[in-house]
């Protein structure tokens, strides 16, 4: 699909930006509201649905410009109808990447329905494992330690996580040269595997304005104010300190609930237990949630423990 | 065609330095080393950095040799090295040790009084309590000669941390000491006891005395070398202590190398790089940019097991060390090694 590169001229009138995203759309949206200043700019996550993104849009009068992560599919569907008001768009890539948290995971049900845990929407891909081989609690904190981590691959998660990143930039209209820095391997920049932190968000929102407005985009970039939207009870997945050691970092392994209160390793798994004793009967198989990678790793880790 | 066309991963900075985790740096690919198996008698001696190594040793389960011929507590001086003879930062030191062990009757030695409590000049901080009289003391050191003899008879690897090039010498009776005098105990005389700092020809011609001589008695045994990445605590040349600590790193840097090179069964082991190369920008030092994080420590530890340990064909159950959570075992060992040097990093100058 090709769309005229009509830039954004801060001397003329000019029309709204509208980003559409997943969780990264706020603080994008956020970023570019800071820079822009006077440029209205709507956002609102795809994850919420085709009708989510039709009421913001009607907010919208006349023509504007599309700042998206939309996979081609649904972006297709958006475009056949919105089109002729779509007057440039610039495909951003979504951040992911495991490397810092191999351990989290989301747990679906039979349903596909995402099941809570103690601290939200993340889950303990160990506790899960645990749970569903019956282990008990106190089998399952043992397992925390880097012998297990590196049965399963969360020392080796830096490559293949680098790897699916270039791809992402690959399909999007920004250039991996403005993750450079990020990945020298010596930080953590990442709140949880999709929960990029301020630096990598401000970096993305440069280069978006950079793509918007070339002319005196220079202004703007680099002073949008660097606030941790993706950062808070619910939104973040503990650096545990043996995988945070190979960054150059400590870490840590507390766990931060939505209520904001703060969980050990102890209380994360005997809750976690708790609600999967409720989920039970709607859990899938334990195939279904994980590779059969992991799966070896784990049966190697119990093995050795015998 | 070039001559770079054919060379491995290892010789280019872009492909195992750039981009990946400082943790997963791994200066050793591409470096020559053996496979210590779980028979082997692995002895350690140097600077206080070694302990590192006896601690992963142990936790290996591996041969960690202690040549002494009684046995007692860490806080009695046990364990720590191979012998109790405590940190050994210069070469000189260690060629001393081995000159002791040859003929102990031939050199005198100071003995060191303080609050009553009496310490061997040799290894003032070896037994950190000391000793109740100078018979106790003076008891003690002879059986140290025994010690050096089953260390050098028996030990199959040694793994050797050059630490220092300067240190401290009587010019009345030529011993050399791993402290100043006056620093832990003792008197210290200014015409006596003169500082020495060491060049680079007189550590290589120690470090190639001192290993013909091991190799005298013990001809199979294979040596690891290593350069300790702990800076200078205070030097004593009168120059800047960061100009004085890149000078002497980078005699006993050269000195490892060449060693290596050119010395049978003998292998350089990075550490230094580990620690403190531009692969991990200041990353492993703590905020006084002397300590080092455990989290480099462990680095170092997992490079060393990961090209020194045979942990296949040995049988080492290696998941005894991680399930003490691995690094932060070395957590543990970080904050409990024996530095001498430590005491004058903390002393104020006149």
């Amino acid at each position: 699909m090709k769309y005229p590169k009509i830039f954004i001229n801060a001397s003329k009138r000019h029309e709204p930006v509208f980003v559409v995203s997943n969780c990264q759309t706020l603080p994008i949206a956020k970023g570019m509201e800071k820079a822009f200043g006077d440029i209205q700019v709507r956002q609102a996550s795809y994850l919420m649905g085709m009708q989510k993104l039709e009421t913001e849009i009607e907010k919208i009068s006349g023509d504007f410009y599309l700042v998206s992560s939309m996979q081609e599919s649904f972006l297709e569907i958006f475009l056949n109808k919105y089109s002729d008001r779509v007057r440039h768009i610039v495909r951003i890539p979504e951040i992911y990447f495991p490397a810092f948290h191999p351990d989290q995971t989301y747990v679906q049900d039979r349903q596909d329905l995402v099941l809570k845990s103690p601290i939200g929407d993340y889950h303990s891909k160990i506790i899960l494992f645990s749970f569903l081989q019956k282990l008990t609690e106190e089998e399952c904190i043992r397992l925390f330690n880097s012998k297990t981590f590196e049965n399963v691959g969360y020392f080796q998660a830096w490559e293949s996580s680098v790897k699916e990143l270039v791809r992402r930039f690959g399909s999007s209209d920004l250039d991996i040269e403005i993750m450079e820095k990020f990945l020298s391997g010596n930080q953590v920049f990442m709140n949880s595997f999709n929960h990029p932190n301020a630096g990598i968000i401000n970096a993305l929102t440069d280069a978006i304005l950079s793509k918007l407005h070339p002319e005196g985009a220079h202004d703007r970039i680099g002073q949008v104010p660097r606030h941790d939207y993706l950062y808070g009870p619910g939104l973040v997945y503990p650096v545990f300190p043996e995988i945070a050691d190979l960054f150059g970092e400590d870490g840590q392994i507390i766990f931060w609930k939505e209520n904001g209160h703060l969980l050990n390793l102890d209380n994360f798994v005997l809750e976690s237990y708790r609600m999967y004793t409720n989920y039970r009967q709607n859990l899938r198989d334990i195939t279904m949630y994980f590779t059969p990678e992991f799966l070896d790793g784990m049966r190697k880790t119990l093995n050795a423990s015998i | 065609m070039h001559p770079y066309k054919k060379l491995d991963t290892h010789a280019f900075w872009k492909k195992v330095i750039l981009g990946r985790p400082v943790g997963l740096v791994d200066p050793m690919m591409g470096m020559p080393s053996f496979k210590i198996s779980k028979n082997d008698k692995v002895a350690t001696m140097g600077s206080c950095f070694a302990q590192h190594v006896s601690a992963l040793i142990k936790d290996l389960d591996l041969n960690f040799f202690v040549a002494d011929s009684k046995s007692g507590t860490k806080q009695e001086g046990f364990g720590v090295f191979s012998g109790r003879y405590g940190n050994v930062y210069t070469v000189r030191q260690a060629l001393a040790l081995l000159k002791f062990m040859e003929s102990p009757g031939e050199q005198h030695y100071e003995n060191w009084e303080k609050n009553g409590v009496y310490f061997d000049s040799m290894r003032p901080n070896a037994i950190p309590g000391g000793f109740k009289s100078i018979a106790d003391l003076e008891d003690d050191r002879d059986q140290l000669t025994q010690t050096l003899r089953n260390l050098l008879t028996e030990m199959d690897v040694l793994v050797y941390t050059l630490g220092l090039t300067e240190g401290w010498v009587s010019n009345k009776t030529g011993q050399i000491f791993p402290i100043a005098p006056g620093v832990v105990a003792g008197e210290y005389r200014a015409e006596e006891h003169i500082g020495f700092n060491d060049g680079y020809q007189e550590v290589k011609g120690q470090f190639i005395e001192f290993l013909d001589l091991v190799r005298e008695i013990n001809p199979n045994c294979k040596f690891i070398v290593t350069v300790s990445p702990v800076p200078l605590a205070a030097t004593h040349s009168n120059q800047n202590v960061l100009v004085a600590n890149q000078y002497s790193k980078s005699v006993l840097r050269v000195v490892a190398q060449e060693i290596a090179l050119e010395y049978r069964e003998t292998y350089y082991f990075p550490s230094y790089e580990i620690i403190t190369s531009l692969a991990q920008p200041g990353k492993y030092f703590q905020p006084n940019l002397r300590d080092i994080y455990p989290r480099g420590v462990g680095h170092a530890m997992r490079i060393f097991k990961k090209h020194f340990i045979d942990a296949t064909s040995s049988g080492i159950d290696d998941s005894k060390q991680s399930n003490n959570s691995t690094n932060r075992g070395f957590r543990d060992v970080n904050g409990k090694i024996q530095c001498d040097e430590e005491i004058i990093y903390n002393m104020e100058s006149d």
